[in-house]
């Protein structure tokens, strides 16, 4: 099945679009199928379960909100639900005063270590896309490039980065843009 | 679109941008489409790094608070857990080792007037070696757990069947599954290339059960495979393939690893 990420990709939304139509066992199999994914996400940026599990819940609510509005032409459904997860961690960890100056700053996996999964064979989402997404990372600076990743795998702000890695926040805002700009052309297929 | 407001986009979706101008910039999204399409967008490029991340286990008690949460339908007491019977004695055996009612069975509201309801819920482990039978490709990032909606055609699914060929786990949820009286219901696997249809067991309203024998090539090429429940004589089909209508049925879904 992991072969035909396609069928996957259908049969989530297939789930999905019977959220939307409140058919409540559609949602508990959708719940069975990308929870563990989704915790995952937002265990490595907010590093304290009670707290992700509290965000769990609050991003499953909101896919149960917004099903009905799910459009396949926008993307795929997996996409569509990490984007939702992803947001609520960070709006979480953002709430939280006292994370800047703690050890996780320099406590994750390196960029390489992340990247790594994206070559770890099949994954959750389409295989072409990944492999794409990994030979334009691979195109960007290490330290510039690792800033991107970080921050997305991470959760970490620009002051973080700059503590990290010991430069000026004006710095690591100059390698963010940087590495997104051609990431995104690269992406494009410029 | 601009420069800036792209890469105001493209920081927001990553989240360093800074509180404050992440507060207006969700504000500015929620008002103009053409940014929520550029967020959407962003999202997509990079949304197979955290689709590439290893999955974590939430607490098993999480999908009933969120269930407590979005319904309106009253909570069912527990009802008598399931038991899958053995059917094939020739095949590799694995053994049930635990087996444990719901919490929170839900029932739909309506029901036929005719049936039993069956309340069934059941979890079962199974040896962990089960699932790898020789010959059988593992590689990394393989998936290995499957969910099957069981449902007749356009109608109130009726059961969901979890199947994680990791931890040997296989575990029967019913919602709103009926046993019409004098009758067994019992479940099949049935794989891909046309293969015919193979028992896994009967569903039953039983206080306990512990056995389970079912032969590990049923789930060897479990991607392709589809759930289906057939209704039986008592005690299950006496010909070893489905003799009564197939009433409900689901292909198994492949959870994203």
């Amino acid at each position: 099945m992991s072969e035909t990420p396609a069928d996957d990709r259908d049969s989530l939304a297939v789930l999905l679009e019977r959220a939307g139509a409140r058919e409540r066992a559609a949602f508990e199999a959708l719940y069975q199928a990308v929870s563990g994914k989704l915790f995952g996400v937002q265990l490595r940026i907010l590093k304290d379960r009670t707290l992700a599990e509290d965000t769990l819940q609050e991003t499953f609510l909101k896919i149960w909100e917004r099903a009905a509005s799910y459009d396949r032409k926008a993307g795929a459904p997996l996409s569509w639900m990490i984007a939702i997860a992803r947001n609520a961690a960070i709006d979480r960890l953002r709430s939280k005063e006292d994370r800047l100056g703690k050890a996780s700053v320099t406590e994750t996996e390196t960029g390489e270590d992340i990247l790594q999964y994206l070559d770890g064979g099949i994954t959750a989402g389409d295989p072409v896309e990944a492999r794409a997404l990994r030979h334009c990372l691979n195109g960007l600076e290490e330290q510039a490039r690792d800033t991107v990743v970080l921050a997305y795998c991470y959760g970490f702000s620009r002051e973080e980065l700059a503590e990290r890695y010991a430069r000026p926040v004006g710095t690591i805002k100059t390698w963010l843009h940087r590495s997104l700009k051609t990431l995104f052309q690269c992406l494009e297929g410029d | 679109m601009d420069d800036a407001t792209r890469m105001a986009a493209a920081e927001y979706v990553l989240g360093t941008l800074p509180g404050d101008e992440r507060a207006r910039l969700a504000e500015r999204i929620a008002r103009e489409p053409d940014l929520a399409a550029e967020v959407a967008a962003i999202e997509a490029r990079l949304a197979p790094l955290a689709a590439a991340l290893p999955s974590e286990a939430p607490p098993a008690d999480l999908w009933e608070r969120i269930s407590d949460r979005i319904g309106s339908e009253a909570a069912v007491p527990a009802a008598p857990a399931a038991r899958f019977r053995t059917e094939d004695r020739e095949r590799p055996s694995a053994e049930i080792i635990s087996l444990r009612r719901s919490l929170a069975v839900w029932r739909g509201a309506t029901m036929a007037t005719t049936a039993l309801a069956a309340a069934l819920a059941l979890a079962v482990i199974v040896r962990p070696d089960f699932f790898m039978p020789t010959g059988r490709e593992e590689a990394a990032g393989t998936t290995d757990r499957y969910v099957a909606v069981v449902d007749t055609e356009g109608r109130q699914p009726a059961m969901i069947v979890t199947v994680d060929t990791d931890a040997g786990t296989v575990t029967v949820r019913s919602l709103a599954a009926h046993v019409p009286a004098d009758h067994s219901l019992e479940l099949w696997y049935v794989g891909g290339e046309g293969g015919s249809p193979r028992s896994i067991g009967i569903l039953e309203e039983r206080e306990d059960a512990k056995t389970l024998k079912v032969s590990a090539s049923e789930f060897a090429r479990i991607g392709e495979a589809a759930i289906a429940v057939s209704v039986e004589p008592p005690g299950g089909s006496p010909t070893g393939s489905a003799t009564g209508p197939v009433i409900y049925q689901g292909k198994l879904i492949a959870e994203p690893k």
